[in-house]
Order: structure tokens, then sequence, then C-alpha cells
């Protein structure tokens, strides 16, 4: 996968097969309804929108190259993304979702196509992912997210 | 100001009254012990008739609990070794007494009621205590020897034991192990390919919150396969432990991907 894909936006609404232990129906849906404002940031290359759900103290932990710790390497990862890819369709599947007290840890995978903004072909990329969100007054925000890959399909 | 101070302390107690331990009826002070052991003896006829009807206990992790549910709880657990119970202290006022105390992680406020059938408890509300996050880091630092240790003996057994029994695991390039038992078999295949001589963990950070611990880290590893060359590879992971009800830390999710491109 390559790293920095989009990927970044690894949060949809789709089905949660929640565990969610100690989680109230307001953690849920306040928790899915950011989810949904993170996918809708990127695709619609908002940066300010998709940087809204990231936490100071990000960490964000892709394949293939070391950690990105805190807002400002964000903000640069978020920027380029956005301006060398459009990211056209996506779908995530969160398995499983932990709340205890103001955080939230959520696995699942994702599928996702994007375009490049100049030449190219599309690419297309699938994985894993666990997120850690935190509740910091009332919004949920990311605070670390990790990525890394299924494994390969054996096509006949 | 310190010196008004004392009259208000001095007033509540008197509005609030605490009795000491000679103060508290016999028969309360009975029916609290008789209620106590009935929960470690996992005596459910003693905890049935110690126990109103309209009972709820809310436990730390904020789910209510009917009698009901409670009562078959008690009746599928095995009787255990007695939890002795820390700044136990009751305040009666007429047919109604507060109990609070300390047990090994949590503390527990409930609510007696006397009614012609005697004492019993109406409501149960336990609240955990949040763990010192440099007693949490020393306890992953000690798990992480063992499992260094079982990492290069290539012990899968004994790996598995510190996970949950509902852990998921997600190694790069291998399906979700899910359960211990899954966790086992992926270790067992995965020292069936590899094994390793050298191995670093290093943990950057925790984040403590109630029974959870989230742990961010880097690792170094050689993986030594069957045949070809060794393979040195660094990453990084995100592992979530998890407290059990002995105090023990155990990993319940686990991720890791590596900084090399293309590696595992």
């Amino acid at each position: 996968m390559r790293a920095g894909s989009v990927s970044l936006f690894l949060i949809a609404v789709s089905a949660c097969r929640s565990g969610a232990a100690g989680a109230t129906a307001a953690d849920s849906t306040a928790l899915l309804a950011a989810y949904e404002q993170y996918r809708q940031a990127w695709l619609h290359n908002d940066s300010a929108a998709a940087l809204g759900r990231i936490s100071d103290d990000i960490q964000i932990l892709i394949s293939g190259i070391p950690e990105i710790v805190g807002k400002h390497a964000t903000r640069k990862l978020f920027l380029d993304e956005m301006a060398n890819y459009r990211h056209t369709a996506l779908t995530l599947d969160h398995h499983d979702v932990i709340v205890s007290g103001d955080y939230a840890i959520v696995i699942g995978t994702y599928d996702e196509t994007e375009e490049p903004t100049k030449t190219g072909a599309s690419l297309h990329n699938t994985g894993r992912y666990m997120t850690v969100w935190r509740n910091e007054r009332g919004e949920w925000r990311i605070v670390r997210y990790m990525l890394n890959d299924l494994p390969a399909v054996a096509h006949p | 100001m310190p010196a008004r101070s004392y009259p208000v302390a001095l007033g509540l107690l008197l509005v609030t009254p605490s009795l000491s331990r000679a103060q508290v009826p016999a028969d309360l002070r009975a029916a609290a012990r008789a209620r106590n052991t009935a929960v470690t003896q996992a005596d459910a006829a003693t905890w049935d008739r110690l126990t109103a009807d309209n009972f709820t206990l809310i436990t730390a992790g904020g789910k209510v609990v009917t009698k009901a549910e409670r009562l078959a709880q008690i009746k599928r657990q095995q009787p255990g070794a007695p939890v002795p119970l820390q700044h136990d202290t009751m305040q009666v006022n007429g047919n109604l007494a507060v109990q609070r105390f300390q047990g090994r992680d949590i503390w527990v406020t409930q609510v007696w009621g006397k009614d012609k059938r005697g004492w019993r408890v109406n409501a149960v509300q336990v609240t955990l205590i949040e763990p010192d996050s440099a007693a949490v880091r020393q306890a992953i630092d000690s798990a992480y020897v063992r499992y260094n240790a079982a990492l290069k003996s290539g012990d899968a057994a004994a790996i598995a034991q510190m996970y949950t029994d509902d852990a998921i695991v997600m190694a790069p390039n291998f399906p979700a192990w899910q359960g211990r038992a899954a966790v086992n078999a992926g270790f067992a295949g995965f020292f069936g390919q590899f094994a390793i001589t050298d191995v670093r963990l290093a943990t950057r950070d925790v984040i403590v919150s109630g029974a959870l611990a989230i742990e961010q880290g880097t690792y170094e590893w050689t993986l030594h396969p069957k045949t070809g060359a060794d393979i040195k590879d660094n990453g990084k992971y995100l592992t979530v432990w998890q407290r059990q009800t002995d105090g023990s830390w155990k990993i319940v999710r686990d991720i890791n991907n590596s900084d090399r491109p293309g590696a595992m």
C-alpha cells in the first residue's frame, strides 16, 4: 500500500458491530457522526474539516514509513495527499468498537479508490485499521491510527 | 477561611450520622458479613435472601444489572477466595444504610433497606479506580519480558496466554486472529516458518482509560526463515491491554506494521 494514501480517511459509517463495553447510545451516535464528517471531508478534499477530527497529539502509523506525530506533520500529510489525489470511492467496515471512558477503539477494513489530480492511473487500496478516538470536550477526535495490509488474494 | 470551616464541618457530621462499627446494628453487621461471603462463595441462596427484589447493580462499565441477571451470574461463578474489604464504612439512618468499601481495584457503594424480612441490599454502584499509569507501564514492561522470551523460544502457547479470550490480532498479511485459540494457532504457524533470535520491543507511550491501556511502541527483530536469508525488520505497533479481574493485564487488540516499504 502506498504510504500516505487515503487510507487516511479510513473511516465511514458502515456496518458497526459494536462490542462497546460501557458505551452509551449517545457515545456511539456521536462517534459514528464524527466518522462520517471525517469521511466527507476527504471526499470533498476539505483539509480543514479533516484536521478538525484530528487531536493535537495525533500519531499516524502507516506501513512503510516511521510514525507521523503531531498536528503540524499531519496537516502537511493531508495537504500533500489532497493536492495529489482525489478520493472517488470508499468502502469501510467497522468490525468492532470498544469504548472505555473518553476513548474508543475501532477496528475494521477499508477499500478505496483514488484518482491522481494530474496524470496517471487510478489507485485501488485495501487494508485494515485500528483507530483510537478521544472525546475532547464533547467532540470525538482521532489520537492514534494504524493501518496494515490484508493477506494477498490468490487469483485463479 | 479555615477558621470558619470548622463549624460547617461539624454541622455536616451532625446531619449525616456516621456510626462507628460498634454503633452499626448487630443484625445489619451480620447481614453485611453474610452477603459479602455469599458473593465470594457463589452462595446464590444467601445472596438472594439478602437482596431486595427491585435490586439494581450499576457496573464499573455503566451497565445496569437486575437482580435476576446478577443472581444468574452468581450461580454460574465458582467460589473464590475472599477479597479483603478496605475502608469499609456504614452510615445508618433509621431503616436505611449506606455501605461503602474498597475492593482490589473498585469502590463499591451499596444501599441497605430494612423491612419485615430484615436488612437487604436495594442498590449497588461499582466505580473503577483508575490505575496508576506508572504501575500500568511497569506491568506492561514486565509482560514484555515474558513475551520476548516466548518469541525467542517459539512458544506460541505462552504468547497466547498473554491475550484475552476475545483478543483480536491483526498482523500484516495474515488473516485476523480472533480469540486466544486462533492467536495460539497463528503464532504456531508463524513459528513454523520463522525463528526469532533477536527482538526488541520498545514502548513509546501508554494511554490509560479505565480498564484499558492503549500502548504505542516500536519493534526490531530478525527473522530466520526455514529456507533463505535472514530478514531484518523494524516497525511499530498499537496494542490495547485490558486489566483482568485478578489485576493482571492482557492484550485485547493488537496491530502492527513495518517501517520498511514492501516489508511484512
